[in-house]
């Protein structure tokens, strides 16, 4: 069987870094791949760029944030009859070489959403002191909350399968989704695994998340997380 | 309270009830988001007419005056709105997100007929 795979590329100001990563993805000989950037509504020339790489592209009129922008690859993905969606990010940091692992679980059927790790194998960027401390402290509270084993849950390099399209068609978090999508999908019993992946520094330009911003970050993402909890669970989600 | 006090605000708060209500009346507020102010208005001008029904509750629940027991129930009022506010902002901004996505997956679609339509007409 042939599955219809897409990959989306949420990108913000990202001129610079869309190349490489187009470039990269293309090159991949299995499986093969769509490739969807999403513009969420970047002030430099993302959009040109995209042209000129001859590249589908979805030019959302307003500026939706990480979360909105890609709800709108899953939206198409869905809508499209897709069976696996890839997201990955839009600088550059996740390296195409890995996609292959990356599905590889889904194909199995042994999972239905597939998170790419830097801390399985702990190698490439691994970024920083406080950035890690972080990342373990809501791995911490997501095991503690879900009972899920996850070593990278701020990963944007993920993969899953259509019946998590369907479910993100109707529901995406909106600002800092990552962690958030992982307690989402263990409520509805779906089956996440983690596969080991090196990243690398973002080449140009800057993160979307500034250091004024981690306090927010960390209080937004911890409290989504906690009051997930009281949502009701659903029995027929996952298998 | 004495009477200029109360003349003050009887005068404020049917002050703010006509400015409300030629609002409505001019399309310039939809009336399903003045109802709220226009309870809250109608609760300030009855006490402030008749400044005995605070007194009740005033001294039943405890308040030092009936005055105080009037901005209580004013600002109770006012948050009640604000919040309303904010559940109606919530709403919005959920639906702006989707229609942004509808438009932007409405805008490749268009596209790819264009393109479907150019390359029909060359051939």
């Amino acid at each position: 069987m042939i599955m219809k795979i897409l990959v989306i590329v949420p990108a913000y100001n990202e001129e610079d870094n869309l190349g490489d990563l187009v470039h990269n993805l293309r090159s991949l000989k299995e499986p093969s791949i769509d490739i969807l950037v999403i513009n969420d509504c970047s002030t430099d020339g993302t959009l040109r760029r995209c042209r000129e790489l001859g590249v589908q592209v979805i030019d959302l009129p307003c500026n939706l944030g990480i979360g909105g922008a890609v709800q709108t690859g899953y939206k198409y993905a869905w809508k499209h009859g897709y069976d696996i969606a890839i997201q990955v990010d839009g600088d550059g940091q996740h390296k195409a070489e890995y996609i292959p692992a990356l599905i590889e679980p889904i194909l199995q059927n042994e999972a239905d959403f597939v998170i790419g790790s830097r801390y399985i194998v702990k190698q490439g960027f691994q970024s920083s002191a406080v950035r890690r401390a972080g990342i373990r402290y809501f791995s911490l509270l997501i095991g503690l909350v879900t009972g899920q084993a996850v070593t990278d849950p701020t990963s944007g390099f993920r993969a899953c399968n259509s019946k998590i399209l369907k479910k993100f068609n109707e529901y995406y978090p909106k600002d800092y989704p990552e962690p958030e999508t992982i307690v989402l999908l263990k409520r509805h019993r779906y089956r996440i695994s983690e596969v080991p992946v090196m990243m690398q520094e973002r080449l140009n330009g800057v993160s979307s998340i500034s250091p004024l911003k981690s306090a927010y970050y960390l209080t937004k993402v911890s409290l989504a997380i906690i009051i997930d909890v009281f949502r009701r669970k659903t029995v027929n989600g996952g298998s | 309270m004495t009477l200029k006090l109360q003349l003050l605000l009887i005068a404020f708060s049917i002050f703010s009830l006509l400015i409300l209500v030629r609002m409505v009346v001019r399309y310039r507020l939809e009336l399903k988001y003045s109802l709220l102010w226009l309870l809250l208005s109608g609760i300030l001008i009855l006490l402030s007419i008749f400044p005995n029904i605070p007194y009740v509750f005033t001294y039943w629940l405890g308040f030092e005056k009936p005055v105080n027991f009037i901005f209580f129930v004013g600002v109770m009022l006012s948050m009640a709105i604000i919040f309303s506010l904010t559940i109606s902002l919530s709403r919005i901004s959920g639906k702006i997100t989707s229609l942004s996505q509808e438009i932007g997956l409405l805008k490749l679609e268009l596209q790819a007929i264009k393109e479907q339509k150019e390359s029909d007409g060359t051939n």
